[in-house]
């Protein structure tokens, strides 16, 4: 039998109580993406630590890549997965399976265009993307293994989107599980007892997501699933082409500015730094830690979503304000947790990724420097999911704009000019604190006006 | 007792759909629901009837749509439930109330991709009005006061709005003979000779 999600009437939400909801649909959500966030980060711990700073700096200038890639894979996922959970919503299995077909058909083709063009031109990229002679060889070991692989890291996360809105989502978890582990398990072997360097970093990555492709395959295979691969659905169908690109335009918009941010990051720290290499391998470092509490931040406000978002809807607005309450309160604990482990002991953290002295001096200084707001941020966040729920997606949109993008692109192209290295570093707290305190208007401008 | 059936009606603005359907409905003794089913699925559901109605045969840029379903659809792991205010789950909240309303009465519902969402009922009958477009115009201007230019205008702009939200559930073209059992123009017959259409279309399936 299949499990494909009738959703119903998720009645629950607006009776059980809010701390509880809250717990119940945030846990798996934090799970998930600390996971990823957490495994990227002690990968560049062991890339560090096993092959130097300069494979940091040079893993660093990957970044862009990695955001671009992702974009397109969002764009496929997202429009897929949409269409998917409608076709699945309405019982149209006939219709889904070629949604699905279409899906991975569009991965292969997106994935070995990318991976292809990208591999021609790599050296040219990754000079534009902030390395220096020092640090490219690093960057195109680790580029050309992720660049072969591309097909299977656009399949794998399509498929995950697929299962996810599927109604497997315990499945889609553990394959990001599964990826993680065979991670950290493949990832010192490689480094460590084969003495591949960074080169085995990247191949441990690949080799984990196919691993995890060939059982998400396994599970889609299944003929008793309503919802399986087999033969003929993969011919594209115009209609649902156009549907899956049009859709996923804006998904991959956002990650695409995304890349175009670290671009001008890794630009900035190169032009204005006293060692452009040290700098940008510091911000990889910087960036990583960070992230990890941004990612948690994430999960909490998926968790929040469905909750404010039935309730909104039936309007019970002292719920509503509740979970939000709780959210926020959710939040705050663990960006308090990030900013005294980023301001207290940031060069304790440094050294788990390096030995190096001045990379560690560096790191830490723009540990201190970015995690100044990280508060702000968090309730930036939960706002941006908030006004989303209550599909207010204008407000929604703006402000999660504000801080990744409006106010960080300026800041980070004119700051620099008056500070130098530093002015890449604060651009990024200025940005969080601006982005909050708009964030806090406008929540307290929604509830004024009921 | 006799088993359940349905009529379901997609229409083109101003086609006389809707008073095609309420004829049919007073000589078969049935409900119409149009709206009326919004309200149904609000009561079930405990969500107010003014968030369905907002969602309601609307176009949603696909641009918008992308990014609502970007957290949803890529990091949510929200065990299967989306943000419960978005066009797609009240849509499918709204199929789900439509599904249990077969259930218990026989009736007719106007658009609301009706024909796709009940496909597999054995006893579902659609049907697709049309009208000329002078026709249409006319009729739009007698039941909202407003200028031949403003109804014509009027009627593109709801196909392009019916058409889109159709198209993008449905796993069929908007007003496409083959997705429904019969399309007719309501300018050759009347309104009147239309239901007859209908009326016999039934019996023969009997």
């Amino acid at each position: 039998m299949s499990r494909v999600s009738t959703k119903g009437v998720p009645m629950e939400l607006g009776t059980e109580k809010i701390s509880r909801l809250l717990m119940q649909y945030a846990i798996p959500a934090i799970i998930a993406q600390t996971a990823a966030s957490l495994y990227h980060m002690i990968d560049s711990i062991f890339i560090g630590q096993g092959v130097g700073p300069l494979a940091i700096s040079g893993l660093a200038t990957t970044f862009p890549f990695m955001n671009l890639s992702a974009a397109f894979g969002a764009m496929i996922g997202v429009g897929g997965a949409t269409q998917l959970s409608v076709k699945l919503g309405q019982r149209d299995y006939d219709a889904a399976c070629v949604i699905l077909g279409n899906l991975v058909t569009l991965n292969v083709i997106m994935g070995s265009l990318f991976g292809g063009i990208s591999l021609i031109f790599l050296d040219e990229i990754l000079y534009f993307f902030g390395a220096s002679e020092a640090t490219l060889p690093y960057a195109r070991d680790f580029m050309e293994v992720v660049l072969y692989g591309n097909i299977i890291t656009h399949l794998y996360l399509g498929i995950n989107a697929a299962l996810r809105a599927s109604g497997h989502p315990k499945e889609s978890m553990y394959a990001t599980i599964i990826t993680v582990v065979c991670n950290l398990i493949l990832a010192p072997l490689f480094i460590y007892v084969f003495d591949w360097g960074i080169r085995g970093a990247a191949l441990a990555t690949m080799l984990s997501q196919a691993v995890t492709l060939s059982w998400q395959i396994k599970l889609l295979s299944n003929p008793n699933e309503l919802l399986h691969l087999h033969k003929g659905i993969y011919a594209l169908k115009a209609r649902f082409v156009k549907g899956i690109l049009s859709i996923g335009l804006s998904p991959f918009l956002i990650n695409a500015a995304a890349c175009v941010v670290v671009i001008i990051i890794n630009k900035g720290l190169r032009q204005y730094g006293d060692n452009g290499d040290m700098a940008i391998a510091s911000y990889g470092i910087a960036n990583r830690v960070i992230f990890v509490f941004i990612m948690v931040i994430l999960g909490v406000t998926q968790g929040m979503q469905p909750i404010v978002g039935y309730n909104f809807g039936a309007r019970n607005h002292d719920r509503v304000k509740e979970t939000l309450k709780q959210t926020l309160a959710w939040a705050l604990v663990v960006t308090f947790t990030g900013f005294a482990l980023c301001e207290g002991i940031p060069e304790l953290i440094s050294r788990a990724f390096t030995t190096d002295a001045t990379l560690v001096e560096n790191a830490a200084k723009g540990m201190r420097i970015s995690s100044i707001f990280i508060m702000l941020a968090g309730v930036q966040m939960v706002a941006t999911n908030f006004f989303q729920s209550i599909n207010m997606v204008n407000k929604a949109i703006f402000l999660s704009l504000t801080r990744q993008v409006l106010f960080l692109i300026p800041l980070l192209l004119i700051l620099p000019h008056f500070m130098g290295e530093d002015g890449v570093w604060y651009s990024i707290p200025i940005a969080d604190l601006i982005s909050g305190i708009l964030a806090i208007v406008l929540l307290r401008g929604q509830f004024k006006t009921r | 007792m006799e088993e359940k059936y349905i009529i379901s009606i997609g229409r083109q603005l101003g086609s006389g759909g809707r008073e095609i359907a309420a004829k049919l409905a007073e000589r078969l003794n049935i409900n119409v629901y149009d709206k009326k089913l919004l309200q149904v699925a609000a009561k079930e559901t405990g969500i107010d009837a003014a968030v369905f109605e907002n969602a309601d045969e609307q176009e949603t840029n696909p641009f918008m749509r992308g990014l609502i379903a970007l957290k949803g659809v890529m990091g949510s792991y929200g065990m299967g439930v989306g943000s419960c205010m978005d066009e797609d789950s009240l849509f499918e909240m709204q199929s789900d109330g439509m599904r249990r309303l077969v259930e218990k009465e026989s009736c007719i519902i106007i658009g609301r991709c009706a024909e796709y969402v009940l496909r597999d009922h054995p006893r579902i009958h659609s049907f697709f009005i049309t009208a000329d477009m002078p026709d249409r115009v006319a009729r739009i201007m007698e039941h909202d006061g407003v200028s031949e230019a403003k109804a014509k205008e009027i009627a593109e702009k709801g196909d392009k709005k019916r058409r889109a939200y159709h198209d993008y559930y449905a796993n069929s073209g908007w007003g496409v003979a083959e997705s429904y059992d019969l399309c007719i123009n309501s300018s050759r017959l009347g309104v009147d000779g239309c239901v007859e259409v209908i009326l016999n279309f039934i019996n023969l399936r009997r």
